[in-house]
């Protein structure tokens, strides 16, 4: 029975993710072909709208029909009234650049889908069968989620209780209420069933780079680089893994289709498309604290792009942009408004507490981080070699000078969040960092689960500057 | 030569156009087939560790199949908590769902809040500072339970 209600919750995700696509003015012909499209916006849609739900009392179990009846009348009001909408958006929709393996590929290409295969039915099992054992995951998460589902609210005494605020009550809720969604369906706060939500999270990110990939190269370069986004070790079982309960591993999916998208709108500069991309920035912020400001990373890296190109078009800053920051930040006011206003601050680990002279008499710990963070990223028994190939393709496109507009693009974004990254540990409040002991025990905690987020995103760059080169070279022979 | 035109033909990792025209392959520089060779070398070396890590992780799932298959969430859990469990089962038996206990041990198990919600359990290694009547009446606690590691636990109801 509980097979039949987990495949039902799957069903009804992928249900909302293609009518809120279609109400958004995707091409569902091409779309639903894509179920990890289905799945992001699927998953994404529930947590708003249960949250906006809970907003004005109604409990998470009576939301699920609601949900679901909003957006099909939406999608039906739609239909009715606008029988034809030109200019439909869709992502990757162009036929694989070439399916075709030689000899010498065939067997790599086996083995590389033999890899994929067993890893991601590995994290599926064991993620079944062992019982949630990282802290973070039960008590900031997990604990959440139950919170949410027993009491049917938001408005609950846990995130007023000083008991609870070592949970860190103020994270977003985007994957607590998609626990909760989940215990509606099986009625019961059921971890077993919960878990199988963070394999899933890891298989759409695989098919997401897979699809892209395969789209913009070649089957085989395309298995080969989601080959080695499977096997990272840090995404199987270290700390935020996907066989956690930890939101590490959704932030980097989130992540990932945002890059896809906008990458989608370097391409063609379809403005239909700014709308969607903007509530997978909100997605991103709705999952951890970072996420919102890796939203505004990724609109600062693209505003950076336009800025280096010579023909920019004026509509860009004029409409384009504004569209795309306020369909980021407008579903964000009323998690802002709830947080600022019903869950109080226990933590000094906000801005206010950095100012000048503090700067200054942080700014020697650069000094310990670079050669940490070389070390972490050349850690092979961590990342494999997930961080030496994106660098192995930087340095062979900056000698060859043939980076594209995209590949440019997410070499600003690696940059920008790195950049993000180093401030963040530099000026860090965090009352776990104020010692020079602790803060590189605080390094040494959060560094690899801020690259788990950016993993994907490397991957591709590598890939697609990779694939450039080898364009143009053959191009110039 | 037959391994210098393998590692020429290895150029086909990501150019896969036109995969038919060897002879465009022997128009490269040289240095080109040494980045190539690096490339290789990566590979082969990811090879290995995937290799290295499916062997690992397929040690490690049949490890926890045999210890969890099978079991029912009350069995994972007493694998789960270890020597606790005779603790938690008294806690969860014994007190309402919304009572507030005082754990009087050493040791501080970070499962015990997650299930024994939504009880709240505050843990102390310090009787004399946290027993008064004080500090029991300001954090609404009922019950105080001491354990050891022999698992011989005592409990106290505290009237409010």
């Amino acid at each position: 029975m509980l097979y039949i209600k987990l495949f039902l919750y799957i069903l009804f995700l992928f249900i909302k993710g293609a009518l809120l696509l279609y109400l958004l003015h995707g091409d569902i012909k091409t779309i639903w072909r894509k179920p990890y499209l289905l799945f992001c916006f699927g998953s994404g849609v529930t947590s708003l709208l249960l949250f906006l739900g809970a907003l004005i009392h109604i409990p998470f179990n009576v939301q699920e029909y609601v949900i679901l009846g909003v957006l099909l009348t939406c999608a039906l009001v739609k239909k009715f009234l606008y029988k034809k909408v030109n200019n439909l958006w869709s992502i990757n929709e162009t036929h694989p650049k070439n399916t075709h393996l030689t000899p010498w590929q065939k067997p790599i290409y086996l083995a590389c889908l033999c890899i994929i295969v067993f890893q991601i039915a590995f994290v599926f099992f064991h993620s079944w069968i062992i019982p949630e054992q990282s802290w973070d995951g039960r008590m900031r998460w997990g604990l959440k989620a139950e919170v949410l589902y027993t009491q049917q609210s938001v408005f609950t005494e846990y995130f007023k209780n000083p008991y609870y605020f070592v949970t860190h009550p103020n994270y977003p809720l985007l994957i607590p209420l998609q626990m909760t969604s989940l215990y509606t369906y099986v009625n019961e706060v059921n971890e077993q069933a919960v878990k199988l939500l963070f394999p899933l999270y890891f298989l759409m990110i695989a098919l997401a780079l897979y699809d892209y990939l395969q789209s913009k190269t070649s089957s085989f370069s395309a298995t080969l680089f989601t080959a080695f986004l499977v096997t990272i070790p840090q995404f199987l079982l270290h700390e935020g893994s996907a066989t956690t309960m930890m939101t590490d591993v959704p932030l980097s999916f989130y992540i990932t289709i945002a890059v896809i998208f906008l990458l989608q709108y370097i391409q063609r500069t379809n403005i239909q498309i700014l709308l969607p991309t903007g509530l997978l920035l909100f997605f991103c912020a709705f999952t951890k604290l970072e996420g919102f400001v890796y939203g505004l990373l990724l609109i600062f890296s693209l505003l950076l792009l336009f800025i280096k190109e010579k023909n920019t078009r004026y509509q860009f800053f004029t409409r384009e942009l504004p569209i795309l920051a306020a369909s980021f930040i407008l579903p964000y006011i009323p998690w802002l408004l709830f947080r600022h206003i019903y869950i109080p601050y226990h933590y000094a680990n906000y801005p206010y507490s950095i100012h000048l002279s503090y700067i200054f008499s942080k700014l020697h710990r650069i000094t310990y981080i670079i050669p940490r963070y070389i070390s972490e990223l050349l850690r092979i028994s961590t990342w494999h070699i997930t961080w030496i190939l994106p660098i192995y393709g930087l340095l062979q496109s900056v000698k060859k000078k043939s980076l594209t507009k995209e590949t440019r693009f997410l070499l600003f974004i690696l940059m920008v969040f790195f950049l993000f990254y180093s401030a963040s540990h530099i000026f860090s409040s965090w009352w776990n960092s104020q010692t020079e002991d602790s803060f590189k025990e605080f390094i040494n905690v959060t560094f690899s689960r801020q690259l788990i987020h950016l993993a994907p995103v490397a991957l591709l760059f590598a890939s697609l500057s990779l694939t450039k080169n080898g364009q143009s070279k053959k191009q110039k022979s | 030569m037959n391994i210098v035109r393998s590692l020429f033909t290895a150029k086909r990792f990501f150019l896969l156009k036109d995969y038919n025209k060897r002879s465009v392959m022997f128009r490269f520089r040289k240095n080109v087939v040494v980045k190539n060779i690096l490339f290789i070398v990566l590979c082969v070396f990811w090879f290995f560790f995937a290799f290295r890590l499916i062997v690992k992780n397929s040690q490690l799932l049949y490890r926890n199949y045999v210890t969890f298959h099978n079991k029912t969430s009350t069995e994972k859990l007493n694998i789960l908590f270890g020597e606790d469990y005779p603790t938690f089962a008294f806690i969860s038996k014994n007190t309402s769902p919304h009572a507030t206990v005082l754990l009087l041990s050493d040791t501080d198990n970070v499962f015990f809040d997650y299930y024994l919600y939504p009880r709240k359990i505050m843990w102390s290694n310090n009787l004399k500072q946290h027993a008064s009547d004080e500090y029991l009446n300001l954090n609404h606690i009922d019950m105080i339970i001491s354990y050891d590691e022999n698992n011989n636990i005592e409990a106290h109801t505290i009237q409010q």
